[in-house]
């Protein structure tokens, strides 16, 4: 087996807030191989955007990691300065943001903003001063350079028509879905080894969203990218990842092949997030929504998060952790009723 | 873009329009008649008539409306009641006076609120920022010409750095010029520095929390780049908005300040009219300020075009 | 299997001791619900907790009642006089309460240019000022809620007259639309100085109101209440105005202090009220040409006023804070 791209080993992000401590993050391991795309699949509030973050090393203030490692080809993120962290973000790993309206600056030409990305990353020969980039915003960057010609070449792999009258655009002239698209392109500009896309279709149309997923896939063979995609959406997962990693309450519950996981799904969480969403090939099933919610992430003191929502839950799960179990061919769970010993219970 | 402007020009005349015609009819409208105000309860009725035709108030009202409307336009601003100076001579000597206090005031302002600004949003609760908080708390929390006794009596009467009294033109010489206009241009222009930076602050602080902040961080773009390159010109939009309604802090400031340093602006001009019943003049200096104001947030919104991309090119919001 | 286990998913494989939604009774955590706080409830809240707000409040409680009680707390008379022009902390011996012996009195802050003494001026000054405030932002706020009211209740036409004449309010900076109301009506009463700087401040009120009743005019209740048949004027005064009520206490109290220094302004400019005994403004504006001989003079009704508008300006950001009112919607 080749060095993942990204792995993730125990990793506990967390937020002291005045109610107590929130452990957004709590013992997460995942690894991904270089051109594969794993699915990160769980409710909002169940710590899966602080992962990203916390890979990225973007976690806001106050939120701090408080043990774990994260190795980014091989090598240990956290032990990094900031400058080489920088360094590595946007160029070696970059990432997609939910929110195509919001995540583009309102003052910068889309075609700048991918070409900084370029400049920072790539030696274009071109100068990335404080002087020299306010330059640049406000006489715009040189047209001949090749941060620029960079940039319509990506905005044209996005399939976004007219791409070097359109890189003097500013965010408000694109429609979201454009936006999202130059979102992509900016992430990709530097062929990365790793894309953390959080949501990226979420805020998009449905037709939109199709298309959008179908792009991402096609770049991602272009370029040998491996692809961290987080969403709630399982229809998503589905039809896009390879792997999946099922987070629930800051701990990854169940991890599988998706055709394995979809067919055979172990862990009690993720039964009922499949029996919660609609099925195409089945559409006279019932949905069966899982009852309660994704509890505070604060001060959680009984074993298994999952335990006061779980259908099957006996006293011990409330008291003994549970570990990962093999439950089928490359498919594990975080259950103490799931595997060989379960049944015991 | 030039749909825009024209929309933000054409609302000023029509503000202008309104003021003016508000002047107009509400010094009309003053009880017993400006006449009887000017010449005092005792005056003969033959000395009220002689004056009112004199003054023309004899004709209808839209007579005179239009008649005094027209007359302005060709800047016939008619003459002084208490004096045989006409109304545009006495403003023409005052308003050097009072722009060059409101300018240097400006300018020292924005330089001082800018860059207190982004201090107390980047070094957000550490000692700069307190400094620059209180700084600005108190700053609007005192009259311009309060602010200017005590720099009266700190710099002109304790140290005798700075002239206490009068105004020398700038035809004089730049640095006596400069040294006159000092004390009351740092007076109007602290309260206004004050309110400045407390916008710059806080437009800053909600401008760094934005997403496409995080985009930049997520890009590997260094802390300097992305407050100057990516957050500044997103943060000044706000900013630009109250450095413009403060404006009338700057105008009204003035006013005052002019009075504590002896200086013969509008302030002085505009009081003393007032006081002597001097209409023509009163009008004129009201209309003349009010037009400042609106002109200098004109020339505002005209700069919304360079800083905001959304107006410039295509933007429907004002 | 007992009965519990009928409302079981379909998808468990088995019916667990504790379903969804039980835990065993050591794991069980209190919930937390939202209160509902009154204004009230919220004021007295932020000043439990913000320091310098509360401090700003006690500074104005202790004003007004300084105001209030000047008669009692003044160490003097306001007309009675003393040498000229005493420093800050001297002295002066004689007979001032009329008792036929002699006592030394110290002047805290000095006496003016007619001998008075200045504390005592400054307190029964600060009726005046204060009064004068209040009366502003309350006509100001009677006038703008109405308007505002008014334009947001009814749109169309009613609205675009009435924003209009609002835009021509915004076109004078306050003091010099002041000056010029004055210099129609007269100066001298009260009233005329209340008018003349509360109109400058019924813009801000209208748009804020405005700006709520447009908002909370898409409110499914509003929508039932007519349904059922309140009238308009019941429908503003019963459902939409207490809705409005924070932001206009917020703005109100950040008024308060611009309506102090507009009309220590005016006065300043001899076109105040002109009582007996003189306002803020007149003390400093009278100690003007003194400053060279005794700064104390226009000095100390100067740090009056600095002090009772950062109090209401302290006390108001609090407040603005507390009822999560933005920067931008009130300022």
């Amino acid at each position: 087996m080749s060095t993942p791209v990204l792995s993730v080993d125990d990793l506990r992000t967390q937020f002291p807030t005045d109610r107590g401590v929130v452990r957004a993050v709590d013992g997460v391991s995942l690894s991904i191989e270089p051109g594969e795309i794993v699915g990160l699949v769980g409710e909002s509030g169940s710590g899966k955007s602080v992962l990203a973050e916390s890979v990225l090393g973007i976690v806001e203030e106050p939120g701090e990691i408080a043990g774990g490692d994260i190795r980014f080809d091989g090598r240990s993120l956290l032990e990094m300065t900031d400058e080489e962290r920088q360094s590595i973000r946007g160029g070696r790993m970059s990432m997609i943001f939910q929110d195509p309206m919001n995540s583009l600056n309102p003052t910068l030409t889309v075609g700048e903003q991918i070409a900084e990305t370029v400049r920072l990353h790539q030696d274009t020969g071109e100068s990335v001063t404080l002087s020299a980039e306010l330059k640049r915003k406000i006489v715009g960057a040189a047209k001949n350079g090749e941060a620029w010609r960079r940039a319509i070449e990506m905005l044209e792999s996005v399939q976004i028509p007219e791409p070097e009258a359109r890189a003097d655009d500013f965010p408000h002239q694109f429609s979201g879905g454009m936006r999202q698209r130059a979102m992509i392109a900016m992430a990709l500009a530097c062929e990365p080894d790793l894309v953390i896309a959080d949501e990226p279709t979420t805020a998009l149309d449905v037709t939109i969203q199709a298309q959008i997923l179908e792009e991402l896939e096609e770049l991602k063979d272009e370029f040998d990218t491996a692809i961290l995609l987080i969403t709630h959406d399982l229809a998503v997962v589905a039809e896009t990842c390879d792997r999946v990693n099922v987070m629930y309450a800051g701990e990854i519950v169940e991890r599988a092949e998706t055709r394995e996981l979809f067919s055979n799904p172990e862990h009690p969480y993720t039964q009922g997030l499949i029996a919660s969403t609609p099925q195409l090939e089945n559409p006279d099933a019932t949905l069966e929504p899982i009852e309660g919610n994704v509890p505070d992430l604060i001060d959680i003191e009984y074993a298994c998060h999952f335990a006061p929502r779980c259908p099957e839950a006996e006293r011990e799960c409330f008291e003994r952790p549970p570990e990962f179990r093999s439950v089928g061919d490359d498919h594990e769970a975080a259950c103490l009723r799931r595997g060989p010993a379960g049944d015991r219970l | 873009m030039w749909r825009y402007i024209a929309k933000r020009t054409g609302h000023a005349f029509f503000v202008m329009w309104l003021v003016a015609t508000t002047v107009f009819v509400g010094l009309r409208s003053v009880p017993g008649g400006p006449v009887r105000a000017m010449l005092g309860q005792e005056a003969t009725p033959e000395a009220v008539a002689r004056l009112r035709a004199e003054l023309g108030l004899d004709q209808p009202l839209y007579v005179q409306y239009v008649e005094w409307f027209s007359e302005m336009l060709v800047g016939d601003f008619g003459q002084s009641i208490t004096s045989s100076e006409s109304v545009g001579g006495l403003i023409a000597a005052a308003a050097p006076r009072t722009l060059s206090i409101a300018a240097f005031g400006v300018v020292l302002g924005l330089a001082v609120a800018i860059p207190a600004g982004i201090i107390g949003a980047t070094k957000r609760n550490q000692l700069q920022d307190y400094a620059a908080t209180i700084g600005a708390f108190i700053g609007i929390s005192m009259p311009a010409f309060f602010v200017g006794i005590l720099l009266a009596i700190v710099f002109g009467v304790q140290l005798g750095w700075f002239p206490v009294v009068g105004y020398t033109p700038i035809s004089e010489g730049v640095v006596p010029w400069l040294r006159s206009i000092f004390l009351p241009g740092v007076a109007v222009g602290l309260p206004y520095a004050a309110g400045v930076t407390r916008m710059m602050r806080s437009s800053l602080i909600e401008t760094l929390d934005e997403q496409y902040m995080r985009t930049a961080v997520a890009k590997g773009v260094s802390s300097r780049i992305r407050l100057y390159k990516h957050a500044l010109q997103n943060a000044l939009i706000p900013v630009v908005t109250i450095a413009g309604i403060q404006l009338a802090l700057i105008l009204g400031g003035s006013v005052t300040v002019e009075i504590v340093f002896g200086i013969q602006g509008l302030g002085r001009l505009l009081v003393n009219s007032i006081l002597e019943r001097n209409y023509p003049v009163t009008q004129m200096t009201i209309l003349l300020i009010a037009g400042i104001f609106v002109f200098m947030n004109l020339l505002v919104d005209i700069a919304y075009t360079a800083i905001d991309p959304r107006i410039r090119y295509g933007g429907e919001q004002a | 299997m007992s009965d519990k286990n009928a409302g079981t998913p379909e998808f468990a494989r088995h019916a667990g001791e504790f379903g969804p939604g039980e835990v065993p009774e050591e794991y069980r955590t209190e919930e937390t619900v939202e209160e509902y706080t009154t204004t009230r409830e919220r004021i007295v809240r932020v000043l439990k907790r913000d320091k310098l707000a509360l401090l700003g409040a006690l500074v104005v409680v202790g004003f007004i009642l300084t105001a209030a009680f000047a008669p009692y707390v003044a160490p003097h008379g306001p007309e009675q006089q003393f040498g000229f022009m005493q420093e800050p902390m001297s002295e002066s011996t004689g007979d001032f309460d009329g008792d036929g012996q002699r006592e030394t009195v110290t002047h805290y802050l000095g006496t003016d240019s007619f001998g008075y003494d200045i504390l005592t001026r400054i307190m029964y000054g600060a009726q005046i000022s204060l009064l004068v405030a209040f009366a502003t932002v309350a006509f100001a706020f009677t006038v703008g809620t109405a308007l505002g009211t008014l334009a947001g209740f009814y749109g169309g036409k009613i609205d675009s007259v009435i924003m209009r004449g609002i835009d021509f309010i915004w076109a004078f900076p306050t003091i010099i639309l002041g000056v010029g109301i004055i210099a129609v009506m007269g100066g001298l009463g009260w009233l005329n100085v209340v008018i003349a700087i509360g109109i400058a401040f019924v813009d801000d009120f209208a748009r804020i109101v405005r700006g709520e009743v447009l908002s909370i005019r898409q409110e499914e209740y509003i929508t039932a209440a007519q349904a059922v048949g309140m009238s308009d004027v019941r429908v503003m005064f019963r459902e939409i105005l207490p809705n409005a009520v924070s932001p206009i206490i917020v703005q109100a109290t950040l008024m308060i202090p611009l309506a102090i220094l507009g009309e220590a302004a005016l006065s300043f400019l001899g076109l105040g009220v002109k009582p007996t005994t003189p306002t803020w403004g007149l003390l400093i504006s009278d100690g003007r040409q003194f400053i060279s001989q005794a700064w104390w003079i226009s000095v100390m009704p100067g740090l009056a006023i600095m002090t009772v508008v950062l109090a209401f300006n302290t006390l108001g950001d609090g407040l603005r804070d507390a009822f999560d009112i933005s920067e931008s919607e009130v300022n």
